[in-house]
C-alpha cells in the first residue's frame, strides 16, 4: 500500500510541555484517514509537523513518499488551518487568484478555477465582496475553496466543518467524497466524531501526546466489540434471562459467545427475528481510549 | 522570485486599488495647500517698511547686505526725502551704544521696536559691531549720530518677503512630513500585515506554500511599491510648485532650495538611494517587532514606539543641517556622518572648520560635509567673512559673538 504520509518515531517538545512522544502514524494514499483525539493531543503538531511548519526533534517524516520540500507541499498538498485562512481585506475571487498562483497556476487557469469553486461553494454572488463582509461560514468555505483549488493529491484539513451550517456540512462532505474519487488522500482533523466515522476509512487516535491507535473503523469496532448481542425473538425470554440478559428499548441485550448464544436460543425452539452483535461507535471507542488512564 | 512578485503584487494591489488610498493620497496635498495658503493670508498689517538714514553712507553696505541675505527685510536705497528727515519719525532704533546716539538733532526718542522685523533689525545690527567696524573703516564714531530709523505702512515689499518665506516654510514641513510617511508609515503596515497573518492562520497556510524569506521580501517590495505611488502622489505638486517657486526667483527658503535641487540627477540618485536604503531599515526593523508580538492588539503600542522613534532622526539632526529633508535622508538612509558634519550652524560660523567646509564647499561636500544641498553661494555668504559682493571697503558684518581675532 502506497503512503500518503508517514511520520515514524517523531517527538516535538516546546520548551518543558512534550507535544508528541514517539508518534508514528501511516496514512495510506487514497482514501480518508481521520485523526482523532481530545484536545491538545497532538493532532495539529502532527500536521504542522508533516506539512514542514514545524521540525520534529526527533523522527521521521515522509509526505507523499518524499522528504518533505517546498516545491512538493506547494504543488501536491493543500492545507486548511484550523484558524478561517483568509485576506479578510481582499475580495473572495482575488483571494482565491491569489492563492491560485502562489500554488502555481497561471493567471487565467487561477482566474478559472476561482469562479468555478466560488459556484461550488456557493459564492459566485459574493465574488467581489470583501472576505471581511462574509459571515464565519463563509469565509470558512472560501478557506476550504483555498486548500482545494489546486487539485491537490493530499488534502489536509483541520477542523474543516468549523463554522459551518448542517448544509454546508453535507457540502464539504461531498467535496472530500469528490477527493477521495480522484484518487486524493484526505486527512481530517476533528473532534466532531460523527463527520469521521462517516467519511474516514481510517483513523488513528491520538491522546496524551502519543498514538492511542491505528486502523480502518471497522477494525477498531471489532477490537473493542466486548461481546454484547441485541436480540429479537417471539415467544418466553426465560432463556435469555437465564443467559443474563436485560431487556431493553428496542429488544434485549446480552453478552456472551455468538455460537453459544445461538445454540441455547435453538435449544429453547425460539424464533429470533434479530441477532445482532452490538459494536462500539467510534465515539465509544474515542472515549473509552481517552478516558482510561 | 515567481512568489516574491505574486506576493508583491498582492501587497500593493490591496492598499493602492481602493478608494480610501487614493482620497487619503489626493486629500493631503490639497490641505497642505488650504494651509499654505491659510497661513499666507493670515497675519498682515502689522509689518513695516524700514527706511535707514545714514547720510555718511558708512553703513549702508553692510546693513543691506545683511537684510538682502536674511530676506526678512527689503531696503530702499537712495537719498531719503530731505524735508522728511527729522519729521515723520515714529520711533528710533537703538545702535550700538545708546550714548552714541543722544545729542543728535534728529532723535526724536528711543523705544523698542514693536514688530518681530524691527526685532530682527535690532538683533542684526548686535553683529555690526560699531567700535571694531569704525576702527577697521577709519571712520570716526560722530558719524553714527546720524543713524536713524524711520518707519511707513506696509507697502506691499516686507509682506512678499513674508508670504515666500511662510509659504517655503509649509513646503518644506509637508515635504518632510511626506518623507517621513513614505519612510516610516509604509514600514509600520508590515507589522500589521503580519500579524494578521499570524492571527488568522494564514501564516500557516502560507508558509506551507512557500518560504518565510519569500513573504517577508514579497510584503517588502510590495508595501515599497505603495510608498513609491504614495511619494509621488504627495510629492510631485510639491515638486512642481517648488521649481516653479524657484524659476521665479524664490530661492530664499531652504526647504525650496532641497526641491530645486532634487532635479538634478546627482542629488536625484542619492536622495532615492537614501530613501530605498531608509525604508528597508525600518521594514526590517518592523518585521523583526512584528515577529516577536503575539497579536494585533500588541500592534498599536509598538507601532506607536516605532513612530516616535523614525521621529528621534529628524528631531536631533534639524539643527545640525541647512535642510532638515536632507538630515532625515541622511540619517534614514544610513549614511555615515561625515567628519564635517556640523552639530550647530553657529558654533563653527566663521572659524577654521566653516572656512574648511566652505573650502571643500562643492556639490559633494554638500553631501558629505553639512548637507548643503547646492548651497555654495549661500554657505559663502554664511559662513565666511567678507565674501558679499559690493560690500566695497565699508564695515562688514562679522561674527555674532565678537569676531575678534578674524582677519
Amino acid at each position: 500500500m502506497r503512503s500518503a504520509l508517514t511520520l515514524r518515531g517523531v517527538d516535538r517538545s516546546f520548551g518543558e510541555h512534550r507535544a508528541l512522544c514517539d508518534v508514528s502514524i501511516d496514512v495510506h494514499a487514497g482514501g480518508v484517514h481521520a485523526l482523532l483525539g481530545p484536545n491538545g493531543s497532538g493532532k495539529s503538531t502532527s500536521l504542522r509537523i508533516a506539512l514542514g511548519l514545524l521540525k520534529p526533534d526527533r523522527g521521521e517524516v515522509r509526505l507523499l513518499g518524499e522528504v518533505p520540500s517546498g516545491r512538493t507541499r506547494k504543488l501536491r498538498v493543500g492545507y486548511l488551518p484550523e484558524q478561517r485562512s483568509v485576506y479578510v481585506e481582499m475580495r473572495c475571487r482575488d483571494h482565491l487568484v491569489f492563492i491560485g498562483r502562489m500554488r502555481g497556476l497561471d493567471r487565467a487557469e487561477a482566474r478559472r478555477r476561482a469562479d468555478q469553486w466560488l459556484d461550488t461553494m456557493g459564492l459566485s454572488e459574493r465574488a467581489r465582496a470583501y472576505a471581511k463582509e462574509l459571515s464565519k461560514g463563509m469565509q470558512q468555505k472560501l478557506a476550504i475553496a483555498s486548500a482545494l483549488l489546486h487539485e491537490p493529491e493530499l488534502v489536509i484539513l483541520d477542523e474543516p466543518f468549523n463554522g459551518l451550517d448542517p448544509v454546508a456540512q453535507g457540502l464539504l462532505e461531498g467535496l472530500v467524497d469528490a477527493c477521495t474519487e480522484r484518487g486524493a488522500t484526505v486527512i481530517l482533523c476533528t473532534h466532531l466524531i460523527e463527520h469521521a466515522e462517516r467519511l474516514a476509512d481510517r483513523v488513528t487516535l491520538l491522546a496524551q501526546s502519543r498514538v492511542l491507535a491505528e486502523d480502518s473503523i471497522v477494525a477498531l469496532r471489532q477490537a473493542a466489540f466486548a461481546g454484547w448481542y441485541e436480540v429479537d425473538f417471539e415467544g418466553s425470554a426465560e432463556w435469555i434471562a437465564g443467559l443474563g440478559g436485560h431487556k431493553t428499548e428496542t429488544g434485549w441485550a446480552v453478552q456472551g459467545d455468538g455460537k453459544l448464544l445461538l445454540g441455547r436460543a435453538v435449544e429453547h425452539d425460539v424464533a429470533l427475528s434479530r441477532f445482532e452483535a452490538m459494536l462500539p461507535s467510534l465515539r465509544q471507542i474515542v472515549v473509552e481510549h481517552t478516558e482510561s488512564p | 522570485m515567481r512568489d516574491v512578485l505574486i506576493i508583491a503584487w498582492r501587497e500593493f494591489s490591496v492598499r493602492v486599488f481602493r478608494w480610501t488610498f487614493w482620497l487619503v493620497a489626493l486629500g493631503v496635498p490639497v490641505l497642505a495647500l488650504l494651509m499654505a495658503l491659510g497661513l499666507a493670508a493670515g497675519e498682515r498689517g502689522d509689518l513695516r517698511t524700514v527706511a535707514v538714514v545714514d547720510s555718511a553712507g558708512e553703513l549702508d553696505g553692510a546693513l543691506v547686505d545683511y537684510f538682502e541675505e536674511s530676506a526678512l527685510i527689503r531696503i530702499e536705497r537712495g537719498e531719503p526725502e530731505p524735508e522728511r528727515v527729522g519729521e515723520e519719525i515714529s520711533g528710533v532704533l537703538r545702535l550700538g551704544r545708546e550714548t552714541r546716539s543722544e545729542g543728535s538733532a534728529v532723535v526724536q526718542g528711543a523705544r523698542p521696536l514693536p514688530t518681530a522685523h524691527a526685532r530682527a533689525l535690532e538683533e542684526a545690527v548686535q553683529y555690526v559691531l560699531i567700535d571694531e567696524a569704525l576702527a577697521s573703516s577709519g571712520v570716526s564714531g560722530d558719524v553714527l549720530l546720524g543713524v536713524q530709523v524711520e518707519f511707513e505702512d506696509l507697502q506691499g515689499q516686507v509682506d512678499e518677503t513674508d508670504l515666500e518665506m511662510r509659504v517655503g516654510a509649509v513646503i518644506g514641513a509637508t515635504g518632510l512630513m511626506i518623507l517621513w510617511m513614505v519612510l516610516a508609515g509604509q514600514p509600520l503596515q508590515v507589522v500589521l500585515s503580519v500579524l494578521e497573518e499570524k492571527e488568522s492562520g494564514l501564516v500557516e497556510a502560507l508558509l506551507g506554500i512557500t518560504s518565510a524569506r519569500a513573504l517577508l521580501m514579497g510584503k517588502i517590495l510590495g508595501l515599497g511599491g505603495v510608498a513609491v505611488v504614495q511619494g509621488c502622489l504627495w510629492g510631485s505638486p510639491f515638486l512642481v510648485l517648488s521649481v516653479l517657486a524657484t524659476s521665479e526667483g524664490i530661492d530664499d527658503p531652504e526647504a525650496l532650495e532641497f526641491f530645486g535641487a532634487l532635479p538634478g540627477p546627482d542629488v536625484a540618485v542619492v536622495f532615492g538611494v537614501a530613501l530605498v536604503l531608509g525604508y528597508l531599515s525600518f521594514t526590517l526593523i518592523a518585521a523583526v517587532v512584528a515577529s516577536l508580538l503575539p497579536s494585533k492588539q500588541h500592534a498599536d503600542g509598538a507601532n506607536m514606539v516605532l513612530m516616535v522613534l523614525s521621529f528621534v532622526p529628524i528631531a536631533v539632526g534639524l539643527p545640525a543641517t541647512n535642510n532638515p529633508m536632507a538630515l532625515s535622508a541622511r540619517v534614514f538612509g544610513l549614511i555615515p556622518p561625515s567628519p564635517l558634519s556640523c552639530p550647530s550652524r553657529d558654533t563653527h560660523r566663521g572659524d577654521r572648520w566653516g572656512r574648511l567646509c566652505w573650502a571643500l564647499g562643492s556639490r559633494r561636500c554638500s553631501w558629505w560635509g553639512c548637507y548643503g544641498w547646492r548651497t555654495g553661494y549661500s554657505w559663502r555668504r554664511r559662513w565666511v567673512p567678507g565674501s558679499q559682493s559690493g560690500a566695497g571697503g565699508g564695515p562688514r558684518l562679522l561674527p555674532r559673538g565678537g569676531g575678534r581675532g578674524m582677519s
